[in-house]
């Protein structure tokens, strides 16, 4: 694609998704008079905050102290349910023993600080200078203590209220290795990863993005091994977002991956935490964000979709094995109906005589044509598998029986479908879900439509014709710069050593290429990992 | 964007000419043929198929051939020519016949003393029938032999040629022509060459016709009759000249160096048995000749 005409293409889209001429920004200015909290009288400040917030009723003015007219001398900010309230009412009973009465005078406010940040034990006190981050730090779960008369409020950090515990990750099971999987909170995520890497060397980088949501990202990686240009171009890009709002990786994975016009996912995504502290070993960078359990990855291989965090935690014959099979699977979920269809509707040559009979009898009387036939089923299983995952648990035997008996069994007895393209279904289906990663499990489903259709109009030759853009599109593919089929296209034989095969420990020396630039050597050379025996 | 586009579109293109739609056919339309038989009748040639039919072999809800349906079906039409008489046969075959997997044509012996010249042409010139399929002659009509079921197994073309590449590997009696190498053979100095022949043995009345052309074959342990492997039919110039029995066949394959396992008995007279025999097993077979 030219420059020109994918700018062309580009602005054709914007124009059809072109947004109200103040791009939707939430204007305030106009609608309310804009109040001062600073500087101005205690009782004025918190009537403006009352304002502004709209009277929500989660959102507390706590008054404390009263001068001789009866106004309030200081004043606690917080919303109800993002704190804890423990630690708030440590705080009040904090500000009601130092809080001057009538006769003194209040303390100056880096006493104020001072004294706030010796007596309340829950964490940083920071001193909020501006409106705007007055209202996002009590949005974000601090208490703002306003003192009358000041020109800066202090944030006590108080954060709490409910949050789901650490729990063993749904999406990404293992049989050995860790249990524990992200949360939605930040800060305990950011926990799960530092108690993986206790350095000084893992650096994490806060962002907000979302101008309603102003949700909390935290980029993570390793100084001195991940790769600063994917760094970089990781941190222009976030800059970049401008939205409204980000309720889950997947808008962040959109907004900063390099191609747009692709079903294949160019940036991972986990739940585990120990999958995180692995890739980041390898020079990767890691992207989190408050609301979700799934965090982002980048910048990743095609291949790295087929590996698990388990990979590393098995024997690495056994593992070798195991990624044949994800690899097969990889191969029979893209291509078997397509290859059923072909072969029986064009190239039957190909089979055993045996084989060609047993088919031909199962297709004795079947109505449809062989490629409308797979068409079907696989819409039929695709139609029972997003049921499975939108119905209430209480239904799901319910939906097993009917997907397993009605739609298989009962199908094949009543001459609709043959047995055979059961099989062929339900062995595509089955070797989908070994694919450890869902986006690109879903890529590859929807480009086994494609090549169905291919093998249905010409044969093998159409699967061929299918497979070879496809490639070339694949190659064609980078994440952050760095080429999608790696280890394979550019070839880089120090990398293969974890692809297809896992090598042993004892000889992964060395950091994946081109994922890390800076320090490639994970063992010392020369440095056996223990004595041999005699 | 051009590019792409064109790139794919020449892709498509390419592939609807390498695959062609017009290719395309269901399983559930083909008539797998399994052998197809030649005759010559009174100036006209008769060609038979034996169309396998597929829910006999295997009936719609699984379960292995319990039905009473034939596996088989033979279907024979005649015309001046092979071309003509084949071209006939789509007047009472509902099926596309499909010849890609078709071990076996069997020659009935007019047809083979007729000649064979327009039968290797034909094979040769036709684009779905193989080359590679394996020839017999039999002194019964072809038709007839593509009837009879083979023991153990329900395709009787398919049995038929595993009888003989099994005999060609274990007892090295006869060795498998193709009609390719029939067709080589025939231009070469010699222009002679040797067909296997398959015959039915045993009772040859109407009766053992019958019982061997039906599916309750299947049902009996024990039958008088069964097509054997009997000789080898002298061809030159793609006429059948005469035959060789066993005996002189196994010869003109150890000369010929063909035979790659045999057994051979020799007489081994002893004191207690002076008429016995021992066998030999042949492991290797080598010859010269000096033309």
């Amino acid at each position: 694609m030219k420059g020109h005409e994918r700018f062309m293409l580009i602005e054709l889209i914007s124009r059809l998704f072109r947004q109200p001429k103040n791009g939707g920004k939430p204007d305030m200015s106009d609608t309310q008079p804009q109040e001062a909290l600073f500087g101005v009288p205690l009782r004025i400040a918190v009537a403006a905050a009352r304002t502004k917030m709209g009277d929500s009723i989660d959102f507390v003015i706590r008054e404390i102290g009263r001068d001789d007219a009866g106004n309030p001398l200081a004043a606690v900010f917080y919303v109800d349910g993002l704190v804890d309230a423990g630690k708030v009412s440590g705080l009040l009973e904090t500000l009601v023993q130092a809080a001057p009465n009538a006769a003194e005078v209040p303390p100056p406010p880096p006493t104020l600080r001072q004294m706030l940040q010796d007596r309340v034990h829950s964490g940083k006190t920071v001193a909020i200078p501006t409106e705007e981050a007055f209202y996002s730090a009590v949005l974000a779960g601090s208490a703002v203590v306003l003192v009358d008369g000041c020109r800066e409020a202090f944030s006590v950090s108080v954060e709490g209220g409910d949050k789901r515990n650490v729990e063993e990750p749904s999406s990404q099971t293992v049989i050995r290795g860790s249990k524990e999987g992200f949360t939605e909170t930040l800060s305990t995520n950011l926990t799960l990863l530092r108690r993986r890497l206790r350095t000084t060397q893992l650096r994490i980088e806060y962002r907000t993005i979302g101008r309603f949501t102003n949700t909390q990202i935290a980029i993570a990686y390793l100084e001195g091994i991940a790769n600063p240009t994917v760094l970089t171009e990781l941190r222009r890009r976030l800059d970049a977002i401008d939205i409204d709002g980000v309720l889950e990786s997947g808008y962040l994975e959109e907004f900063i991956q390099d191609h747009s016009f692709t079903p294949f996912p160019t940036v991972l995504n986990t739940e585990r935490p120990d999958s995180i502290a692995g890739h980041l070993l390898e020079g990767h960078c890691a992207v989190l964000l408050d609301g979700t359990p799934f965090a982002l990855v980048l910048p990743v291989t095609f291949f790295k979709f087929f590996l698990s965090s388990e990979d590393y935690y098995q024997r690495y014959d056994i593992v070798t094995f195991i990624r044949g099979i994800r690899f097969l699977s990889f191969i029979v979920s893209l291509l078997l109906p397509s290859l059923y269809v072909a072969i029986t509707t064009f190239q039957q040559e190909m089979l055993p005589t045996t084989l060609l009979i047993s088919l031909a009898a199962q297709r004795e009387g079947v109505p449809l044509p062989a490629l409308l036939e797979a068409l079907l089923m696989e819409l039929t299983f695709e139609v029972i598998r997003e049921a499975g995952v939108r119905m209430p648990r209480v239904i799901g035997p319910a939906i097993s029986i009917v997907g397993a008996l009605v739609l298989g069994q009962a199908a094949v007895q009543a001459g609709l479908v043959s047995g055979a393209m059961v099989i062929v279904v339900s062995f595509t289906a089955i070797a989908n879900f070994v694919i450890p990663s869902i986006s690109m499990s879903a890529a590859i489903r929807l480009i086994r439509f494609g090549l169905m259709f291919l093998a249905g109009f010409f044969g093998l030759f159409g699967i061929l014709a299918g497979l070879v853009p496809l490639l070339i599109h694949l190659v064609s593919l980078t994440s952050f710069g760095i080429p999608y089929f790696l280890p394979v296209a550019p070839l880089s034989l120090a990398n293969l050593k974890d692809v297809f095969v896992r090598a042993p420990w004892k000889a992964m020396r060395s950091r994946p290429e081109l994922i890390s630039v800076r320090n490639r050597t994970r063992q010392q050379a020369g440095k056996p990992n223990r004595k041999e025996k005699d | 964007m051009h590019k792409s586009c064109s790139l794919i579109l020449i892709c498509a293109l390419f592939s609807c000419i390498l695959a062609g739609c017009w290719d395309r056919s269901e399983l559930n339309d083909l008539g797998i043929t399994s052998a197809t038989g030649i005759d010559w009748s009174e100036g006209r040639w008769i060609i038979s198929y034996q169309v396998v039919v597929p829910s006999g072999m295997w009936s719609g809800t699984g379960g292995n051939g319990s039905s009473s349906q034939a596996t088989i079906h033979v279907f024979s039409s005649e015309g001046k020519t092979i071309r003509e008489a084949a071209s006939n046969s789509n007047l009472e075959i509902p099926r596309q016949l499909y010849f890609a997997h078709t071990d076996l044509v069997v020659i009935g012996k007019a047809a083979a003393e007729h000649g064979l010249a327009d039968l290797v042409e034909t094979y040769l010139r036709s684009v779905e029938a193989r080359e590679s399929v394996v020839m017999a002659v039999t002194e019964q009509r072809a038709s007839d032999i593509l009837k009879l079921f083979v023991p153990l197994e329900r395709i009787p073309g398919d049995a038929i040629n595993k009888i003989m590449s099994k005999q060609e590997a274990i007892s090295g009696y006869f060795s498998i022509v193709r009609l390719i190498d029939f067709a080589r053979d025939l231009y070469s100095d010699s222009r002679t060459t040797g067909v296997p022949e398959v015959n039915l043995r045993g009772k040859r009345d109407a009766e053992a016709h019958s019982e061997l052309t039906s599916q309750d074959f299947f049902k009996m342990t024990f039958s008088d009759s069964r097509l054997r492997l009997t000789g080898v039919s002298v061809f030159k110039d793609a006429r059948r000249i005469g035959r060789l029995d066993l005996k002189e066949s196994f010869g003109v394959s150890i000369l010929s160096a063909e035979v790659k396992k045999s057994i051979v008995a020799v007489p081994c007279p002893s004191a207690s048995s002076p008429n016995g025999f021992s066998s030999f097993r042949v492991e290797k077979n080598k010859d010269e000749s000096d033309p």
